[in-house]
């Protein structure tokens, strides 16, 4: 079903819209959470939480595009729910990319941390905006959908190698990019 | 910087980048490689922020911390003072003639053992009746076995005791960072000790010959590049730590599996380290002697995958192998048959009766090991998937009830029929000798979830199940293969160390079925 039919569904109250949005996007949603929450129980948890934020939330939104609208809430949803139990459980993809791009960013206390996230967000979206686009495509695979390289190196059909070296090299433009911006690490 | 901030950074990327990332591995052939895109964001937006404010925000939190070091303090020693008090009431000891500094310090030195300072021994002497010695007399040494033998404080015997485990959270609003853990030993509904584990967060405590093994997780800290590894305490009959083990094998970080204490003294333990540069973890076995020294290390295997329960049968082990993510094949009802030297034997799947188990609990009890599962059925065909998911809920509404296609919030009967006709809980048996499991008990129109399988107080095996009841099917409370449902019965079936069904408990608890 088209997204904007989906939507439609969303403003006229029907709960077919939940059922359609899980049909077209949940397998997708499911992966993100999973990925972040290292177990299906909880990423399925997570995943209805989303889906009913998404109903709670839309009317008045009207998201477009409506994937990246539910993945978004998906990952807030999913980051929240792992910093909850993150004392008992540890998930390997969401910390280990995690760990790998904290290297791109000032050291706890530097005097370069009053900068808000927004402000560095911003300078990382612009930053993506010079990569062409497999390596942005690998880069948000990474570290926004924390998954692993070998997963994307299957995506791309490239070798898992070859995947860690661009991020590798991506991670040190970042720096470099970051530190022409002013934040030096 | 954070790492929750920079999550909160990657929270920001562009929407536009996130639907590419999507698009373009959907569509390998995507994607002629295009400059984009992302000129809306201009990096002159990152200004250097106002320095004034920063000062007079230093200056502001030196006073709130000097302010705030006074009030702790006075807390403290209200807390410590209270403490004393409370020591002193329970152990029938006087305070008459004693001011506030020297009742703390009388606490102190008793429970420290140090028993060296100057009014302990008279505090210590006059509480125990008819007893008249001349205290210099006493070496700290003597005072310690006087108090010892007075004072109820002899080695407990505390088989039978169980634990209590309490967490203090950085964040208690969503017990996120834990800051410390408060095991109490519960014996009879009198606590026998409570110790405060610092920084740690303990998750199993199992009682052994004279104390306990508490075994857990260093706490991690992001900022300061620390991760957590696997922390087992051996804790005398009074709760004191005798010794520590933390783990080091060079993995990014490590968890418990399993710890098997052992009747020398020893322990056997599993872990599962994560190595980075593999993107792997590895099922680890290493043996610790009686004071906590590691002496053997195995790397069985790693892969990508997770190692959820281990469980010893007879003088091997049962370790079981899962992927969460794959739910249509077998991986979640594999197990690793291992030696105690750490050497793989075997690998086994129960499959039977044309359904897939998912593993959720192992134990051993009586001698037996004991696995707890649930089986849903597979499809026909040789398609190897099984009647999960909500696809084939509505097509099987559909085509047995002949209802319209749409909502089926209102078909709670034909649901409630479809999930328990498609739904057992399994209790299975493991042969000691080949460690294949058998069927041992099973129950129709149930589930089983983590930690279903437990010993109670009456030292009888307890198997909780999932009893479906009443499927609320709502689609704004599904998931994409799921039914969620609050009108499941938690059941309890007890069997004694033979395998005998004692009785079947209705707890008359609620509790929710995922699938």
């Amino acid at each position: 079903m088209d997204d904007s039919r989906i939507i439609e569904l969303f403003f006229e109250r029907s709960e077919q819209a939940i059922a359609e949005l899980s049909k077209k996007y949940g397998m997708t949603a499911l992966r993100v959470a999973g990925n972040i929450l290292g177990s299906r129980e909880d990423a399925e948890e997570c995943v209805n939480d989303a889906y009913l934020a998404v109903w709670n939330t839309v009317p008045p939104q009207s998201p477009d595009p409506l994937r990246a609208y539910v993945l978004k809430v998906v990952r807030n949803l999913a980051i929240k729910k792992y910093e909850a139990k993150t004392a008992l459980k540890r998930n390997s993809f969401y910390d280990v990319a995690l760990d790998e791009i904290a290297e791109c960013f000032p050291a706890p206390g530097a005097v370069e941390e009053r900068l808000e996230a927004k402000e560095v967000a911003g300078m990382i979206n612009s930053f993506l905006g010079t990569l062409n686009s497999r390596d942005r495509v690998i880069f948000v695979r990474r570290y926004w959908h924390s998954d692993s390289p070998r997963t994307i190196a299957e995506m791309l059909g490239k070798r898992e190698n070859y995947i860690s070296v661009r991020l590798s090299r991506i991670r040190r433009e970042l720096r470099k990019y970051l530190a022409k911006e002013g934040v030096s690490l | 910087m954070k790492k929750e901030e920079i999550s909160e950074i990657l929270n920001n990327i562009d929407t536009e980048y996130i639907e590419e990332a999507e698009d373009y591995t959907k569509n390998r052939e995507y994607g002629k490689e295009k400059i984009s895109a992302g000129a809306t964001h201009h990096p002159a937006a990152a200004k250097p922020r106002f320095r004034f404010r920063w000062a007079f925000a230093a200056a502001a939190l030196v006073l709130f911390i000097a302010a705030g070091s006074v009030f702790f303090a006075v807390r403290a020693e209200a807390k410590e003072y209270n403490e004393a008090m409370d020591f002193f009431k329970s152990n029938g000891l006087s305070t008459e003639g004693l001011n506030r500094a020297e009742i703390k310090a009388i606490y102190r030195d008793i429970t420290t053992k140090s028993f060296t300072y100057g009014k302990t021994a008279e505090v210590i002497t006059n509480s125990i009746p008819g007893y008249a010695v001349d205290t210099d007399s006493l070496s700290p040494e003597d005072l310690a076995l006087i108090w010892e033998k007075n004072s109820g404080h002899e080695s407990s015997d505390i088989y039978g005791c169980s634990y209590k485990i309490d967490y203090r959270y950085q964040t208690p609003e969503i017990q996120a960072d834990i800051t410390e853990s408060i095991v109490s030993c519960v014996k009879s509904g009198k606590v026998l000790w409570e110790t405060v584990f610092p920084n740690l967060s303990i998750q199993q405590c199992i009682t052994v010959e004279n104390g306990t093994i508490a075994f857990g997780s260093t706490n991690y800290d992001y900022s300061a590049d620390i991760f957590p590894t696997v922390y087992i305490a051996q804790l005398d009959n009074k709760g004191a730590v005798k010794w520590e083990y933390k783990a080091d094998h060079g993995f990014r970080f490590e968890d418990g599996v399993g710890v098997f204490p052992k009747e020398d003294g020893t322990t056997a333990v599993f872990t599962s380290g994560f190595s980075r540069q593999e993107n792997a973890k590895h099922l680890c076995f290493l043996k610790l002697d009686r004071d906590g020294k590691e002496y053997d290390f195995t790397d069985i295997l790693h892969g990508e995958y997770g190692f959820n329960n281990a469980a010893q049968l007879g003088d091997d082990y049962l370790v079981q192998i899962g992927e969460w993510w794959n739910t249509d094949t077998d991986a979640n009802a594999r197990l690793l048959k291992i030696d105690s030297n750490g050497n793989l034997l075997g690998e086994y799947s129960y499959t039977a009766d044309n359904c897939r188990y998912y593993i959720t609990d192992m134990i051993e009890f009586g001698e037996r090991l004991y696995i707890s599962a649930y089986a849903v059925p597979l499809k026909d065909g040789a398609s190897g998937e099984t009647y999960l998911n909500f696809d084939d809920l509505h097509r099987y509404l559909e085509e047995t009830y002949d209802l319209a296609p749409g909502s089926p919030a209102t078909h709670e009967v034909e649901i409630t029929e479809f999930i328990k006709k498609h739904s057992t809980a399994v209790l299975l048996l493991c042969d000691p000798g080949s460690a294949s499991p058998q069927l041992f008990y099973s129950v129709k129109g149930a589930a089983v979830g983590n930690g279903s399988l437990s010993v109670n107080e009456s030292n009888e095996l307890e198997w909780s199940i999932k009893s479906i009841e009443y499927i609320t099917h709502h689609p704004l409370l599904s998931t994409t293969l799921g039914i969620r449902s609050d009108n499941c019965k938690s059941v309890k079936y007890c069997f004694n160390d033979s395998g005998d069904l004692l009785r079947i408990i209705d707890t008359g608890e609620s509790v929710h079925l995922y699938r």
